[in-house]
């Protein structure tokens, strides 16, 4: 009873002053299907709770649910969710896919430094030229395991004896055809452009190459192409450099030659896992058998190269975040969030991992992959018979080290992988025959193309929750009824009052919050309304309608305007082009074009 | 034309529809005048009025309609012929629309379904774009009655004509934006024009209907043509009483917000528009609501949109 007791108004504080994050364990079926809502707080799901020797409830559970105590009656709460990402050794068959034949392409001279050649039929490389080339990259699935890519060309010279090798780089700066010049790319360092070589060639001349004539090359740009899938850097290009050689420039074959077998293009050969991949994104990595989380050990530096991995008890501080991000080649790097360094393997069997700086070294690329239970083995490429592991004995008070292990036979050796949710959107049920929530998957999509982990809500939701989902997403979007000071949840609303009692800065993390409701912007700037009240909270941008709204015109409205900002639009830009997707519409009933945005107008999540 | 048909096609539903749609009406409105009924259109916000307020609204379907022309020539308004193509079918209420597209998506076009007539034309990305000399409310108004008489509208004597400007304001900590019942040519600094909407709306006896032609010309690059018209072409029109508007919405109102929470005060009737529900012929009213928080009495106000009936 007595238990019972503290655990109610633990929830209670928990319920008010909640700085809680939601983490689901990745995975296709870990999010919420269409059918399917997250769990929401309630006292009759406690299914389990743990105390410390002081009698305080350290962490407690409901059904998929953990609650951790983070001191000064704060919780986190982590929820474990089905089946997960799997990643297996098989792989399919190769498959080869070409790039679009239809290059960007022009050269930079050190001789006319202001001068754009986009619109020349030809494409210099040499010891006063760069080469630049764009071609669209075709769609790969998300599992595919890039074996190789390539660049082709055709050149020729006007000299009939020589050679010349030519590397071939990323541009890392966008550029215009019909307007970049040497000095505009010479404004970035190293001209925008890559430092290390993909890959080299060497373009010999001969007799019978010529311009009527030129012969064909290629060059690897495997490593290129696998960073553009990543995402660890964007499509700008390629860029052919000089290297070497007694020739010292070579022509291609450009677009505007209008000699379509000669143009650039590149091919990708790739195979496909048997399984999903972990999405790039930040995780946490929880031990199964310690329900501890990995971390950078805190007798060292966060930063410090060469610092040991422990696992120790869930904080939500940046030292237990990792950035998961798969290399389509088969491998991940773990980066940390704290650092920037990388999860690192020993060379020895039962030696700690470390972080160090990431330089894509073997030990530095994992495989990961899922285990019957549910939870995952993480493996070095460097040593793909031993797992990252919590180490041998119990954990002390100076945590346990993570090393690399044989196969363990309790599950010290199995993780969880859990994220963080960025954005959230909650809709009451549907009432009155009204789907509140019908935007909510197009809506989760948009955001999916800015990178974001969305979770999806149809159900009661407390107003102290709602208060805490803004607090701790990046994006908050809600349907609901509404007025000019409250918006309705299921059994209690959500009021400027409630907001208003909150901490200062109580949402200083949330960059986005879209009340998907009638006239929460009424009165606009100035006036008291849910816009302003939850703006004075920090909210980066928040949006509100100034008149009531209608509930279809609001659904069609919020997924224009949220494909505009997965699109990468800025706030207003997504509002204005909403506007246009419901001015096309043939309902006469236009509202949602009353919106009212309180803070910053050009923001544009990322 | 587009009335004509629509009405003698459902006709014999209207008696079914009529019935079954009074017993909702009866079911919804304890107090209303003796000679209205009135019912909530859209959502019923559930903080203020009662969980037994019924609304109605009327959903969009979408669908793809096997029996519909594959592609078709649009003539575009600077007179040029883009090939569409069909894309899907919208079913609202009683309105059935094929929907087509260029293939570049550029432009979009709706045509009923019964008549074949173009109802919207939408062109994005500066398919079309108004001439350079087009910049006082006169020349636009020249233009846009052009491109309607494009399309063969050329009597406009039982319309009035309005004009729009939706204008974007950003404030050093907001942006919002203001809509102006009229030309603005008037920007401010921190004021930039985001939309011109130039209508034509069917009057009877000085309420509006929904019979509307309308040309909007959107700054980011878009123009959209509607031509939503010819439904009180031959409707009979029933008075509507302005008293006894006033009284059938405040005996709704007051009757239907949730008393626990909120006491009623006074209503404010914005605007009323003359629509149709399924076959029936209604007025649409807008409603500002005043109320009294019950808990600590500060002023609450709330907006619906109501239909109006006669009994």
């Amino acid at each position: 009873m007595k238990r019972m007791k503290k655990f109610l108004s633990l929830l209670l504080a928990c319920m008010l002053m909640l700085n809680g994050t939601v983490l689901y364990a990745v995975g296709e079926e870990a999010l919420p299907s269409e059918t399917e809502t997250a769990p929401d707080v309630a006292l009759s799901d406690v299914v389990d709770e743990k105390y410390d020797a002081g009698d305080e409830i350290v962490e407690w559970r409901e059904e998929g649910v953990k609650h951790y105590y983070l001191g000064d009656g704060k919780y986190q709460a982590v929820v474990q969710v089905g089946d997960m990402v799997n990643q297996a050794q098989s792989r399919s068959t190769s498959t080869t896919v070409n790039s679009s034949r239809y290059p960007l392409d022009t050269y930079l001279s050190s001789f006319y430094k202001d001068v754009c050649y986009g619109e020349s039929d030809e494409v210099w490389v040499g010891s006063y030229y760069v080469g630049l080339f764009y071609n669209n990259r075709p769609t790969l699935p998300a599992n595919a395991v890039i074996e190789s890519a390539t660049m082709h060309f055709s050149y020729y010279y006007h000299v009939s004896t020589g050679s010349m090798t030519v590397g071939a780089y990323a541009v890392e700066e966008y550029w215009d055809e019909y307007t970049v010049t040497w000095n505009e790319m010479d404004a970035y360092p190293d001209m925008g452009i890559s430092t290390t070589a993909s890959g080299t060639v060497t373009l010999a001349a001969s007799s019978t190459n010529s311009e009527t004539n030129p012969t064909r090359a290629s060059v690897s740009i495997t490593d290129i192409v696998r960073s553009w899938y990543s995402k660890e850097r964007s499509n700008e290009g390629i860029a052919l450099k000089r290297i070497s050689g007694s020739n010292t420039s070579v022509i291609l074959k450009s677009y505007e030659s209008e000699d379509e077998d000669h143009y650039a293009y590149y091919t990708i050969t790739y195979s496909t896992l048997d399984g999903n991949v972990v999405p790039k994104g930040e995780y946490y990595l929880q031990n199964a058998k310690f329900e501890k989380f990995a971390e950078i050990d805190d007798d060292a530096s966060a930063t410090t190269d060469g610092a040991i991995i422990e696992i120790w008890n869930f904080n939500a501080e940046a030292d237990q975040k990792w950035n998961i991000t798969y290399l389509y080649n088969g491998y991940y790097k773990i980066i940390s969030t704290a650092s920037g360094k990388a999860l690192t393997a020993p060379t020895s069997t039962n030696a700690s991992i470390t972080q160090n700086v990431y330089t894509g070294t073997d030990k530095q690329l994992w495989v990961i992959k899922k285990n019957t239970d549910g939870t995952y083995k993480l493996s070095p490429k460097s040593n793909q018979s031993q797992y990252m592991a919590a180490g041998a004995g119990l954990i002390t008070a100076r945590g346990r080290n993570v090393e690399m292990r044989e196969e363990q036979s309790d599950n010290r050796d199995d993780w969880e992988i859990m994220i963080l949710y960025d954005a959230t959107l909650v809709a009451i049920p549907a009432g009155s025959g009204h789907p509140h929530d019908a935007s909510f998957l197009d809506v989760q999509t948009a955001l999916g193309n800015r990178g974001y982990v969305t979770n999806r809500i149809v159900t009661e939701v407390t107003a102290s929750g709602c208060s805490a989902y803004i607090a701790t997403s990046k994006v908050f979007y809600s349907r609901s009824h509404g007025n000019t000071t409250a918006i309705q949840l299921n059994n209690e609303t959500l009021t400027v009052t409630k907001i208003n009692n909150l901490e200062a800065n109580a949402f200083a993390d949330c960059k986005l919050v879209v009340y998907g409701a009638c006239l929460t912007g009424k009165g606009r700037e100035g006036a008291i309304n849910l816009v302003n009240a939850t703006y004075a909270k920090g909210v980066t941008s928040v949006i509100g309608f100034e008149l009531s709204v209608n509930c279809e015109e609001m659904n069609m409205w919020a997924t224009a305007f949220f494909n505009a900002i997965g699109q990468g639009k800025s706030i207003e830009k997504a509002c204005e082009a909403a506007d246009a997707k419901i001015t096309e519409d043939w309902d006469d009933i236009i509202t949602t074009d009353s919106w009212y945005i309180a803070g910053s107008k050009n923001t544009v999540l990322n | 034309m587009y009335n004509h048909n629509r009405m003698r096609q459902f006709l014999g539903l209207a008696l079914v529809v009529f019935v079954s749609f009074s017993t909702l009406l009866f079911s919804s409105c304890n107090n209303t005048s003796s000679s209205l009924q009135v019912v909530m259109w859209g959502q019923a916000d559930g903080t203020v009025f009662k969980s037994s307020v019924k609304s109605v609204e009327n959903a969009t379907n979408q669908y793809q309609d096997e029996e519909a022309q594959k592609e078709k020539n649009v003539t575009l308004v600077n007179g040029e012929i883009e090939k569409v193509y069909y894309v899907e079918s919208h079913k609202k209420g009683q309105e059935e629309l094929a929907v087509y597209s260029s293939k570049n998506g550029n432009i979009t076009c709706s045509y009923d379904r019964e008549t074949n007539k173009l109802i919207k034309l939408s062109a994005k990305n500066n398919a079309i774009i108004v001439p350079d000399n087009v910049k006082s409310e006169v020349d636009y108004k020249a233009w846009v009655e052009g491109v309607l008489a494009l399309y063969g509208v050329e009597d406009l004597s039982d319309y009035r004509y309005s004009c729009k400007t939706a204008v974007v304001v950003s404030n050093e900590n907001s942006t919002y934006k203001e809509t102006h019942a009229y030309f603005y040519s008037d920007q401010k600094a921190n004021e930039r024009i985001s939309s011109l909407e130039f209508s034509y709306t069917k009057y009877i006896e000085d309420y509006p209907t929904t019979d509307r032609i309308e040309v909007s010309v959107l700054t980011s690059g878009s123009i959209i043509v509607k031509f939503d018209e010819h439904r009180f072409d031959d409707s009979v029109y029933i008075s509507f009483d302005e008293s006894d508007i006033h009284t059938a919405v405040e005996s709704f109102v007051s009757s239907s917000i949730n008393a626990g929470e909120y006491k009623y005060d006074t209503i404010n009737i914005t605007n009323k528009v003359l629509t149709h529900y399924d076959t029936e012929v209604c007025m649409q009213v807008y409603v500002e609501i005043n109320m009294l928080n019950r808990g600590d009495h500060t002023p609450v106000t709330t907006m619906v949109t109501l239909l109006v009936f006669e009994k």
